[in-house]
């Protein structure tokens, strides 16, 4: 057994209440070994991973069990860290906030309770992962599409609290989430939305507020309770499909294409999260780095060049895609080829015009919602890759755009990182992901990669720009960003956090947020 | 040298909850680790394999010098870039199928 116990419990304490646990899951899904710990750490740390592990894993299965271990946790106070496929990979993998802290594994709940092929949504546990629910949906001869991030092996619900995106027209994934369930700290269970009606059955999962405040929101990258299932609204399958790729040749381009986007998604002309990669991003998914660079530093301009050149590509390249009819596809498309072509340089290629491109390929699944892993082939750059999310988000607008890419580049480079990194275009905003590609066994690189982050973190704060999500380690740094008005919404959330979970036991530091005798 | 454990590189692996049936090792393997090992481009346990030792053992599930020990160690406690799978993903008895399966004799290609 370990001998890591959680903050401020005795070793006799943390026995009671795993033996207690055992007896509601069964003793084999109490963890508590070195091997079932280290297997729940974070693949991708580049801190020391023994400093950032779990006491011990309990894996409930079903909303009793799962309260019964919450009351277990709240009478020993032992803290929790609730996870549904543990996949959150460059954000903290499945690793805790907290060392110490217990894990809560989720992924045994892997039901899909329903599918509604009418009114187009699916209710989900958390341990269903977007390629359960696709391979489910064509089982089932559903015309439904789902929307996938790019590695598609993580849980929808986590994934989705995390307030990921993807790459469909459902591309905002949270905006298509209607109604879930939630354990308080207390073992309150709350249905929320047109759920919380006594007996309601119907418009559960197609109106999400219900009456009242509309609570959802605050269980999305927080700690202030468990949720147990979701309803996902889903995308019916439309009756064409076109994706496509523009290139643009200059590192410059990514403000003018960022300008020239910005009617098009307001209008819907392009209708999905369609997104604009860096250069580095193709060449990593399918190119050996080695061959165009051996030294240490970034990858210098005429490497750069020859990469552009071997892939056919652009320092930018822009995928989306047509949904609709051939008519409405047909003149959508001579809207967006007027557009971009005022771009010099710019290239236009169709399905047609990239057949055998890897990376084409995959892109044209994840935009109907098809899962993959393609893309964690980024990791192939070097050997024993990992990588991380600095994720600041930009109102679509090419000043800012460039600006930021200017910045994450300079210092990326600066520490002897390429910039990696891509677009994901909203409505209004865009979701720039920078993953800094780094080897695990590389310890100089993960020393500059804490550097690196903590600088890209406060230099984009000091021009206005925020992360939308971060990484375990940046949590506290990133929360402090958003410190306006003597950290009014920090404590907002505190108090919040003291009204609902009291003893603090629910994930203690997430998002910056910690209990009041508890800190990093 | 490479290591021994170099060729099991990215024992990789996709989802799939299938805690309920018992299925052939097969089966599991194209659930739950074909998006990344199986052969062709665009696989990133397969490009791996291929960087570190060549394409003759990128494609696992072609491979003849797999035993069952070797697998299930990269399976269970992950290896570069993969991370590992824990039990609430793959029981002990839905690893063991994965490693019988790819450790069994094949034709020879």
């Amino acid at each position: 057994m370990s001998a890591l116990l959680p903050p401020g419990v005795s070793a006799q304490q943390f026995a009671q209440a795993l033996t207690a646990m055992r007896a509601v899951v069964g003793p084999e899904w109490v963890f508590a070994n070195d091997e079932d710990i280290t297997a729940y750490s974070d693949h991708f740390a580049f801190e020391d991973v023994s400093v950032n592990l779990a006491s011990a894993i309990a894996a409930p299965l079903g909303l009793d069990q799962i309260t019964r271990i919450i009351a277990i946790a709240r009478d020993h106070q032992i803290p929790v860290w609730a996870i549904s496929t543990g996949r959150n990979l460059a954000y903290g993998g499945s690793a805790p906030r907290k060392h110490g802290t217990l894990t809560l594994d989720l992924k045994r709940n892997n039901r899909i309770l329903e599918v509604n092929e009418e009114l187009a949504y699916a209710v989900v546990e958390p341990g269903v992962s977007f390629f359960q629910l696709y391979r489910h949906l064509r089982e089932i001869g559903s015309k439904l599409w789902i929307d996938t991030p790019s590695p598609g092996w993580g849980g929808i619900m986590g994934n989705m609290l995390e307030r990921g995106v993807g790459y469909t027209p459902y591309g905002d994934r949270f905006m298509w989430q209607c109604g879930m369930q939630v354990v308080l700290a207390d073992g309150t269970v709350v249905d929320t939305g047109m759920a919380a009606q006594d007996g309601s059955q119907t418009g559960n999962h197609t109106y999400r507020y219900g009456s009242g405040p509309w609570i959802d929101g605050i269980f999305t990258q927080s700690n202030f309770g468990i949720v147990t299932k979701v309803g996902i609204q889903l995308m019916p399958e439309p009756p064409g499909y076109r994706p496509f790729l523009v290139t643009f040749a200059e590192d410059e381009d990514i403000a003018p294409v960022s300008d020239l986007i910005r009617p098009l998604k307001m209008t819907h002309v392009i209708p999905n999260a369609a997104v604009t990669c860096s250069l580095n991003l193709e060449a990593a998914t399918s190119l050996d780095r080695t061959k165009y660079h051996v030294d240490a530093g970034p990858l210098p301009e005429a490497a750069r060049r020859r990469m552009m050149a071997d892939l056919n590509v652009g320092k930018w390249n822009f995928y989306a895609a047509l949904y609709g009819p051939e008519p409405v596809m047909d003149a959508h498309w001579e809207v967006i080829r007027d557009s971009f072509a005022t771009v010099k340089g710019a290239r236009f290629f169709t399905a047609d015009d990239r057949k055998g491109d890897v990376v084409f390929g995959y892109r044209t699944k994840l935009m109907r919602g098809e899962p993959n892993m393609t893309e964690f082939g980024i990791l192939n750059w070097m050997p024993n890759g990992a990588h991380l999310g600095f994720s600041p988000v930009a109102p679509v607008d090419g000043k800012t755009a460039l600006d930021q890419y200017r910045l994450a580049e300079a210092i990326c480079n600066r520490h002897g990182f390429d910039y990696t990194g891509m677009f994901i275009v909203g409505f209004r905003a865009m979701h720039h992901i920078v993953e800094p590609i780094f080897s695990r066994s590389d310890e100089d690189q993960r020393s500059r990669l804490i550097t690196m982050v903590t600088e890209l973190i406060d230099e984009a704060a000091k021009r206005g720009y925020g992360e939308y999500r971060g990484h375990l380690s940046f949590m506290d740094q990133i929360a402090g960003t958003y410190g306006w008005g003597d950290n009014a919404l920090m404590k907002l959330s505190q108090r919040i956090k003291r009204a609902l979970d009291p003893t603090g036991i629910m994930a203690p530091g997430k998002s910056g947020i910690w209990p009041e005798k508890a800190s990093s | 040298m490479k290591s021994l454990i170099t060729p099991l590189a990215l024992l990789g692996l996709a989802t799939g909850s299938l805690a309920h049936a018992a299925p052939d090792g097969g089966t599991l393997f194209a659930r739950n680790c074909a998006s990344c090992h199986a052969s062709g481009p665009g696989h990133p346990g397969t490009a791996r394999l291929i960087i570190d030792s060549g394409p003759d053992v990128a494609v696992l599930e072609q491979r003849s010098d797999l035993n069952a020990e070797r697998v299930t160690t990269a399976v269970r406690q992950g290896f570069q870039m993969m991370p590992p799978f824990r039990r609430t993903e793959l029981s002990d008895a839905e690893v063991k199928a994965i490693a019988r399966w790819l450790s069994a004799p094949k034709p020879k290609r």
